[in-house]
């Protein structure tokens, strides 16, 4: 129980945080960072002024009338060639050009570039007849045809509907003599004004369209949710950075000894120099969510993305042996963190899984849907478990022998483990119940990795890979009491670790995955319950943790990775015959 | 000079060691399916027979009498049988279409329903697009607007410039680039590592110099980056993008990485200091890739025409030379003396 003196060291802890990054910074630094930001934003204008150049050249066409030659030189993404006849064939046979125009006429090649070009020259023409087209004629003959989207709800999760949902009022045939609420209101100017902005490309990026002609009518992009996340994750990614370089300096500059050796604890420690860094996150998200135009509660879906964010560099900067090292563990898991963030998100049309990610339900959102509690939790609380594991093992190994030793990252990861072991009882069974979380979300990773593949590849495939990542999960702490050399029995720890296992599983996916549960991947994460009896599912963890426990007593660690495929062929083995019977796979 | 390589030799050990450089091949993994990934999800957009997704199952409804979407729809009389039909699944688009005249004056306006976080009613949405855009052009000439006609000889092929554009002007810049950036951090990582544990000291003792120290280092971070981006090609190479040009995607990677890499040393050298030499350099970065973006025939946009086997300049491809040389220069007389 905390009282009031242990909880002010922590915010002690988390003010000389604050108050050293200022000394830390050198006054001429400062001056540089101010000239270069300075520096930043006059390009970032200039950018804005000119507009993006990446994709200028990139196809070339020749040409024989100086007039068709003047409307395509009007896009920058073309070079074009103007010669007569008997030029331009050959400058396009011979392969230097993408197309050829002649007397009206267009040849293209069947090369993916040459068609690629084909239609950047179809929008060219398109986009140059409507700038004409709006200085000629008025807006009606420039625009005669309008479309109204509406987007209705029509469900289609992992099932297709049967009937119409209830209270979804069929639109009458009286609507159909048409007139838009926004042309209702000033037929005059908001109408040209909302489509001459769209014409421009100057929409939101994020909404949906509503209202376009069919020149502009464009699918929504599958990477808004990409780019609204990359958004809001920079920042962290960069303000982590900053937390485990600190931490790192502790270790490297050996500052952390005197401050180990102060009454302060090690929990208040880690925690107290998290929290500034949290808090600055914070509030640049929040700075971002205001500038962006979303509501203030989408803060509650990234607070679990920060938490994963600075638990991860925690550990990193903990484990890491140098700078270099820990650069590149920060980038690894930068990116399988951002996979994990980004790759379910580009679901967000298509499938449910998409709910595994926050960000996904971050850009629900904003597009002003409301998400559930259920949804919530089933995308946050694997985030929210996994940095309170990592945080408490940062909290473990956050003492002189670990800090400030050379040894590897697995010894170290040991180590902790052994600390952890040796203050839980049955820490075995515990272990199996804390794995749960660290399995969850690596087979859901695995589930978007797979989607790419086909079903008859992919199922079989993740059939073994789950099983592989469960024994291993379940296999570290056995692993942990077999290489200290404790004295210990060959089947036990196997019993306690499947069966912790088995608990942990039942209890968070009766909780959480209603909404895979009837899929086949669920049926293979063990959702289904429904399908096979409790005691089988049980027995079939126990025993493949028990190959393990024998195989490592006996074997020993040098042969951990054949026992643990052993194991894991085993449970691949129960799991596919068990959906081979209950009739999910043929 | 063998000196130098032998700093760097024992670089390129220290990172096989620590096993950093799985971890970068992992990390390029990741990136490269992920690529694949986007490819996947575009060509479901624009080219969705070229997976082998049959487009005849994302039919619309159309209600009205227009008979430039008699080969893309069904037709039904009335709203409500083509909402049931559009509930039921049968169809993921309606649009209703009004008899106003196309040759005006008045405005047509047609309503399209199509359903929320539905894949289909996107693809159905975009297969109406090309009668849609005939609709339009019919009612524009009937107006009194003619566009500009250009014919295609031949069939017209499957619309794939965005898809084109994307990949070559977006996705193989970005995994050329990012090498280039570790590298950076990199080298900044290493030098000012000597001078935070006091290493630097005792390497002067040795038989080597400041100089060999610093080329050493350079050596081995520039190397690293050139033949990450051929790993990169290739494994993209393997997802069915053709790559061009890439000797010289490879030499244009290893200047610019050599660029960037004496950059980062001189910040390093200078502040001597981990966390402001990265916080600047990162700044610099930033400014790099803006210009790099915003100017033609700039790196960014070389790349995109090398690897799109588009024309290009060759001269432009060794310019980076210039300020690597002077910048190595710089770095030489004003640190390393």
């Amino acid at each position: 129980m905390r009282n009031a003196t242990q909880s002010m060291k922590l915010l002690t802890v988390a003010k000389w945080e604050l108050t050293r990054k200022q000394l830390g910074l050198g006054k001429r630094l400062v001056w540089v960072s101010v000239m270069l930001f300075i520096i930043t934003l006059l390009s970032a204008y200039a950018v804005a002024q000119t507009g993006f150049h990446m994709n200028d050249g990139i196809y070339s066409v020749a040409v024989d009338d100086r007039s068709i030659a003047a409307v395509i030189s009007g896009d920058p993404k073309f070079n074009v060639y103007l010669g007569d006849d008997a030029g331009a064939r050959q400058a396009f046979y011979a392969g230097k050009t993408d197309l050829l125009i002649i007397g009206g006429v267009v040849s293209y090649r069947k090369s993916q570039r040459s068609i690629a070009a084909l239609d950047a020259l179809d929008r060219a023409i398109v986009r140059y007849d409507e700038e004409r087209f709006l200085s000629q004629g008025d807006m009606n003959s420039t625009y005669p045809v309008r479309i109204i989207i509406h987007n209705v709800n029509r469900e289609s999760g992992f099932q297709l509907p049967q009937t119409r949902p209830a209270g979804e009022a069929i639109p009458t045939a009286t609507a159909a003599t048409p007139k838009p609420a926004p042309a209702q209101t000033q037929p005059g100017e908001t109408v040209p004004g909302e489509l001459v902005r769209q014409s421009s490309g100057a929409r939101n990026p994020l909404a949906m369209q509503t209202f376009t002609t069919p020149a502009h009518l464009a699918p929504p992009l599958p990477f808004r949710s990409v780019i609204l996340t990359f958004f809001f994750i920079f920042p962290m990614y960069f303000i982590a950075q900053f937390y485990s370089a600190s931490i790192m300096e502790e270790r490297i500059k050996k500052r952390g000894e005197l401050l180990l050796a102060s009454p302060v604890r090690p929990a208040d420690i880690v925690l107290g120099k998290m929290l500034p860094y949290l808090l600055l996150i914070m509030l640049l998200t929040l700075g971002i969510t205001v500038w962006i135009g979303g509501t203030v509660s989408i803060l509650w879906l990234l607070l679990p993305v920060a938490l994963a964010f600075l638990s991860t560099s925690l550990l990193a900067s903990v484990l890491a042996r140098s700078f270099k090292e820990l650069t590149f563990v920060l980038v690894f898991i930068s990116i399988c963190l951002s996979a994990y963030l980004f790759i379910p998100a580009m679901f967000i049309n298509i499938h449910a899984v998409s709910a595994v990610s926050p960000m996904a339900l971050a850009v629900q959102m904003l597009e002003g849907e409301s998400i559930t509690l259920g949804e919530y939790m089933f995308s946050t609380i694997p985030l929210y478990f996994v940095s309170a594991l990592v945080i408490v093992f940062g909290i473990f190994t956050f003492n002189a022998e670990t800090l400030f030793s050379q040894k590897p990252v697995g010894q170290k990861l040991v180590d902790g483990l052994s600390v952890f072991m040796g203050r839980v009882p049955y820490p075995l069974f515990f272990l199996g119940i804390l794995a749960i979380p660290l399995a969850y979300t690596a087979q859901l990773m695995l589930i978007t990795l797979l989607f790419n593949f086909p079903m008859r590849f992919a199922i079989p495939a993740f059939i073994l890979l789950a099983a592989f990542i469960e024994e291993f999960l379940k296999s570290v702490g056995i692993y942990t009491i077999v290489s200290r050399g404790q004295k210990t029995g060959a089947i036990m720890p196997g019993v306690l670790s499947g069966a912790g296992f088995f608990a942990g599983e039942k209890l968070i996916l009766l909780l959480l995955l209603a909404p895979i549960a009837e899929s086949a991947y669920g049926s293979v994460m063990g959702v289904g319950w429904l399908l096979y009896p409790l005691l089988f599912s049980l027995a079939l963890h126990v025993t493949s943790a028990c190959v393990t426990s024998v195989g490592l007593k006996y074997l020993g660690t040098k042969h951990y990775l054949l026992v643990l495929s052993v194991a894991s062929m085993v449970h691949g083995a129960y799991n596919y015959w068990n959906l081979v019977g209950s009739g999910v796979i043929a | 000079m063998h000196k130098a390589l032998a700093v760097a030799r024992k670089e390129w050990g220290s990172l096989l060691k620590e096993r950093t450089l799985i971890l970068a091949l992992i990390i390029q993994l990741f990136m490269a399916s992920f690529s694949s990934f986007v490819v996947v999800g575009l060509t479901t957009f624009y080219e969705p027979e070229a997976i082998g997704f049959h487009t005849e199952r994302v039919g619309a409804g159309v209600v009205g009498n227009v008979s430039f979407f008699d080969n893309y729809t069904r037709h039904y009389d009335s709203l409500e049988k083509a909402y049931r039909d559009f509930y039921s699944g049968r169809i993921h688009a309606v649009l209703t279409v009004p008899d106003t005249p196309p040759s005006g004056p008045g405005v047509i306006y047609i309503d399209m329903y199509l359903p929320k976080s539905d894949v289909r009613g996107t693809m159905a949405a975009m297969k109406l697009k090309e009668p849609l855009s005939d609709f339009e052009s019919y009612a524009r000439t009937e107006r009194g607007l003619i566009p500009t006609n250009l014919y295609v000889e031949g069939e017209t092929p499957a619309k794939i410039s965005l898809f084109f554009e994307f990949l070559y002007g977006v996705v193989i810049p970005l995994l050329v680039i990012t090498p280039i950036m570790i590298s950076g951090g990199l080298i900044i990582d290493t030098i000012s590592e000597e001078y935070e544990r006091k290493t630097v000291d005792l390497l002067l003792v040795s038989p080597l110099s400041m100089s060999d120290i610093t080329n050493g280092k350079i050596i081995a971070a520039t190397l690293i980056a050139p033949v990450q981006v051929g790993i990169w090609m290739v494994l993209v190479s393997m997802n069915g993008v053709h790559v061009y040009n890439i000797p010289y995607l490879l030499w244009l990677s290893f200047i610019l990485t050599l660029l960037i890499v004496t950059l980062g040393a001189c910040v390093a050298m200078h502040y001597r200091e981990r966390a402001s030499s990265q916080y600047v350099y990162s700044q610099m970065l930033v400014v790099l890739f803006l210009l790099g973006v915003a100017v033609p025939d700039a790196p960014l946009n070389l790349i995109t025409k090398l690897a799109s086997g588009a024309g290009f300049e060759p001269v432009y491809v060794f310019m980076p030379l210039v300020p690597a040389a002077c910048l190595y220069v710089f770095l030489g007389w004003r640190y390393l003396r």
